[in-house]
């Protein structure tokens, strides 16, 4: 750990006497020069930290409503496959001045791994213009080894369950989770909303770009009522936005979704994926903001997700039919005001490995700004059931493209 | 003069719109077809006033009951619900000149097989309302001409009646006419108020409710409705009652508003001494809500006609009792004398609570009792039956006098009302239950997580504390924090039952001036 300014860099040692430990701690023991485990940055004053950089590759912010939520980390070595994932660490870092007005503090890092190193500067912004703090990340990588899965700009959050699955949740909280949806902004301009789901078993999807505008992992949902939980807040946690600032080219968003069943361990990864395979000797150069947001930045000319509900299929009072599920998928935004039932906007949905049972049905939910859109659906084989709608009016779309994995059992 | 007039003369005034009539059609409901000739026949039998009604009862409980036999045939056997809901009936109007209080006589046909009689009072005069299917429209998406004109010539001598009615007034809108009360099905009625749509049931009699012997169904078999004074909605609807264990009249005045209120008396006449007798009995469905959400595969977040049984007791204790769909049958009884009230009550109001677009349970009335007569000592019971579907009702709450009712001459009397309306009249600035949670700890699964959020129209007295219990004994480990919405408090706490099956859960808040909050009960059962 060392702080510099312009002209010197300085040592900051390893010493018991700088914290405060409990006079039973083993760690009063630790000899100087030990080491740190990471830092993070108070406010003035010593109000509360707003960002912290603690294990592996690992940094988080506090967001714009004071919780800490999800985390970024700065390499994701081959995630989600059948083998160990690699971890490389920040092994050391540099704190000094920010380049920038915008800039409240620099933070140079030495990033090491088995199979990669790297240089890496971050410029951190508290409180930045998007309503939330941000961070410029600079990421020179080194490769040592052929990697198969590089992860970009990766995010880690969790997911149990939401309003989708609360089928699965034993816990008296309705919704667990620190994200609920990954959001998409294509190369093409075209904004997507994944929801997050609890798999069954580790699962991979990837979402196919040319120079991604942005990409992140999203807590869309900010009430209280939703979450009930009066001791961790899941309802003000933040969302990351990855902002691309040079060009990424051909590649894919992969998001990787591991079972769990609690709520301590993140399950949840999303990272760019560059379509040039990756190898010994490479050198990349990456560079992007991550915007701690309360949600994904507001799209201007179509509605977005709202929520996502899903439970066995049918029609109140008639037999239950097997093997279909109902998808309730609620949208909001202006580009839904003023549209009623006879306006004629219609659901358009799209369907793989599995059946669509009509009717599909989009309506105006009365008494609320919320649009619905309803419909039952069928597996075909072990899944999952791949779909893909919007809502449509004069062949313009009024909303976001909801895409989703889905078994009919969630159970 | 009414009697005087024949009955061609009587509808020849009806159609030509001269007063005075005492009752016609409603022109836009009325079917091209219908022949109203003989629909209203001056009664032969009784007045349908609460005197000659009682003396009805009593009479007739000296008897062995006569049941009138289920009976669909024809057009209306084997209807299915969407089938059955395609017969729309004509209205009638109940006041001379004036329609803007119309009676639906109801068709008989798929749950609906017990007739039964209709009749009108109007001034001096009742009126026996025939069968007559030409009352009816059949909705050609299910019904064919040939099926329709054959239905025509069915009357009543085959046996088929009206299966009940329903009263509509403007109710919400001064331009439309809605539907705010039916009777319909064994004892069974419901109502609503302005703004709301039908959910629970109320009924005449419980008998046997929950007895392993099965359930007595008592039947309302004749009804009287009696035109309301010009310009009132108020009708009085008067019923016989029978069953093999008891008859009994009824008389209800119902006043349709923003709260629809029923005031009500009834006159039993046992044929045997019943031990198990609900009276004032209220029908409601609770499939799941946060309190137990887990393992119910459903887009919706909660599903049940009511959340929890009110009741004010005779030394004016508030209780709130939330509701479940236990595991197996539970029935709980709340001893009292001279209860103010008890109801089941719908508190949550919001769309959100629910997510259900279609069924709108945000919109489903509360139903609260009100005894007008000291009713002494008994209980109010409750029985929650366990469903796996929101389609039957498995709530049931009635008050259950100490003494089993027996045969008597002078017959026995309660007299109450009825308040159908968003929230419980009771409105005693306390503390109130909104919400009961639970679920398994994260941390122990063998123990129970209990969360119960209370809010209040005031602001809460300062030093506050818990009192929960669990069997009678104290919880220690109760938790107090405010949510953030900055009103409302949360008590919490984890319990481990252990090897008990069953754990009656208290919560009262206290303040330095005795209870701050109504008091939460709740059965938990293990699973």
């Amino acid at each position: 750990m060392c702080a510099t300014d312009d002209n010197h860099v300085r040592d900051v040692p390893f010493a018991t006497d700088i914290f405060d430990i409990p006079a039973d701690s083993p760690a009063r023991d630790l000899p100087d020069g030990f080491g740190f485990a990471g830092f993070r940055v108070m406010r003035p004053d010593l109000e509360p930290d707003w960002v912290s950089f603690l294990g592996a590759s690992y940094f988080r912010t506090d967001g714009p409503e004071g919780q800490y939520g999800l985390s970024a980390r700065g390499i994701a070595v081959n995630t989600g496959l059948d083998r160990p994932e690699e971890f490389p660490r920040f092994k050391a870092f540099w704190l000094g001045p920010p380049e920038s007005d915008e800039e409240d503090l620099s933070v140079w890092a030495e990033l090491d791994g088995p199979s990669v190193t790297g240089a890496y500067r971050f410029g951190l912004i508290r409180d930045g213009e998007s309503g939330g703090h941000v961070t410029h990340v600079a990421a020179h990588l080194f490769l040592r080894e052929d990697v198969e899965r590089i992860g970009i700009a990766p995010l880690t959050s969790m997911y149990w369950y939401s309003e989708r699955d609360r089928v699965t949740g034993l816990d008296w909280r309705p919704e667990i989770h620190d994200s609920d949806g990954l959001a998409l902004e294509t190369g093409a301009g075209e904004r997507i909303w994944r929801p997050l789901r609890n798999p069954g078993g580790v699962a991979t999807s990837s979402f196919v770009d040319e120079n991604p505008c942005g990409f992140g992992l999203i807590q869309r949902d900010r009430t209280f009522e939703n979450y009930q939980d009066d001791g961790v807040f899941y309802d003000r946690r933040p969302a990351a936005w990855v902002r691309p600032r040079n060009s990424w080219g051909r590649g894919a968003v992969q998001l990787v979704e591991l079972p769990t069943n609690d709520e301590t361990f993140d399950n949840i990864v999303a990272y760019w994926v560059p379509d040039e395979p990756v190898r010994r000797g490479d050198e990349l150069f990456f560079e992007y903001d991550i915007e701690w947001r309360a949600r994904d930045p507001e799209a201007t000319d179509v509605a977005t997700v709202v929520a996502t509900r899903q439970g066995q299929g049918g029609i109140p009072g008639q037999p239950i039919p097997p093997d279909t599920a109902k998808m309730v998928v609620d949208f909001a935004g202006p580009a839904l005001a003023g549209l009623d039932r006879e306006s004629g906007v219609e659901a358009v949905l799209e369907v793989k490995n599995g059946d669509i049972v009509q009717p599909v049905s989009a309506y105006r939910v009365v008494g609320t700004d919320l649009w619905r859109m309803v419909f039952d659906f069928r597996q075909h084989d072990a899944g999952p059931v791949n779909l893909r709608g919007y809502l449509r009016n004069d062949g313009r779309a009024l909303t976001e493209t909801w895409l989703t994995d889905a078994r009919t059992d969630l159970q | 003069m009414k009697a005087a007039i024949s009955r061609r003369s009587f509808v020849q005034l009806v159609l030509s719109g001269l007063a005075p009539v005492p009752f016609g059609l409603r022109a836009a409901a009325q079917p091209s077809d219908f022949d109203p000739d003989t629909l209203l026949v001056p009664t032969e039998g009784i007045s349908g006033r609460w005197e000659p009604l009682v003396d009805l009862a009593r009479q007739i409980s000296t008897e062995e009951a006569q049941l009138p036999e289920p009976q669909l045939s024809g057009i209306f056997e084997g209807l299915d619900y969407d089938a059955y809901r395609a017969i729309r009936p004509a209205g009638l109007p109940l006041q001379r000149d004036d329609d803007s209080i119309l009676m639906d006589p109801l068709p008989p046909g798929s749950v609906f097989s017990h007739p039964v009689s209709l009749s009108l009072i109007h001034g001096e005069q009742t009126f026996d309302l025939r069968f007559d299917p030409s009352i009816f429209e059949f909705g050609a998406d299910y019904f064919t001409p040939e099926s329709v004109a054959q239905a025509k010539d069915q009357d009543g001598d085959e046996g088929l009646g009206y299966s009940g009615f329903r009263l509509r007034a403007a109710l919400n809108r001064p331009d439309k006419l809605d539907e705010f009360i039916v009777f319909q099905g064994a004892s069974y009625f419901r109502a609503v108020a302005r703004g709301l749509i039908y959910g629970l049931s109320a009924r005449g009699l419980a008998i046997d409710t929950a007895a392993q012997e099965g359930e007595e169904f008592p039947l309302f078999t004749k009804f009287w409705i009696e035109a309301p004074e010009p310009k009132s909605h108020a009708v009085i609807v008067r019923a016989l009652l029978d069953s093999r264990s008891c008859a009994g009249a009824f008389e209800f005045e119902i006043s349709p508003g923003e709260t629809t209120v029923m005031k009500t008396r009834c006159r039993l006449f046992p044929r045997r001494e019943i031990d198990e007798i609900g009276i004032a009995p209220l029908t409601s469905m609770f499939f799941f809500g946060p309190s137990k959400r887990a393992g119910i595969d459903d887009y919706r977040d909660a599903v049940h006609d009511s959340s929890g049984l009110q009741i004010v007791t005779g030394t004016g204790r508030r209780i709130w009792r939330s509701l479940g769909n236990p595991p197996t049958l539970q029935v709980s009884a709340f001893t009292d004398e001279n209860p103010q009230g008890f109801g089941l009550s719908q508190r949550q109001s919001s769309f959100d609570f629910y997510q259900d677009a279609e069924a709108r349970y945000e919109k489903r009335p509360s139903c609260w009792i009100e005894p007008l007569d000291p009713w002494g000592r008994g209980s109010v019971v409750l029985i929650e039956i366990p469903v796996r579907t929101e389609f039957h009702d498995n709530i049931v709450a009635f008050w259950r006098p100490e003494a089993p009712l027996g045969p008597s001459d002078e017959g026995h009397e309660f007299q109450y009302r009825l308040h159908w309306s968003a929230v419980s009249p009771d409105t005693m600035q306390l503390g109130r239950v909104y919400a009961h949670r639970s679920g398994a700890s994260i941390n122990d699964p063998d123990q129970r997580v209990v969360v119960v959020d209370f809010r209040n129209d005031e602001a809460w007295p300062d030093g506050l504390q818990v009192d929960a219990r669990a069997n009678g004994s104290p919880v220690d480990t109760a938790t107090l924090v405010h949510l953030p919405d900055g009103e409302g408090l949360r008590v919490a706490f984890n319990y481990e039952p252990g090897d008990t099956d069953t754990t009656e859960l208290e919560i009262t808040l206290m303040g330095p001036d005795g209870p701050a909050s109504e008091t939460w009960l709740y059965r938990l059962i293990r699973p």
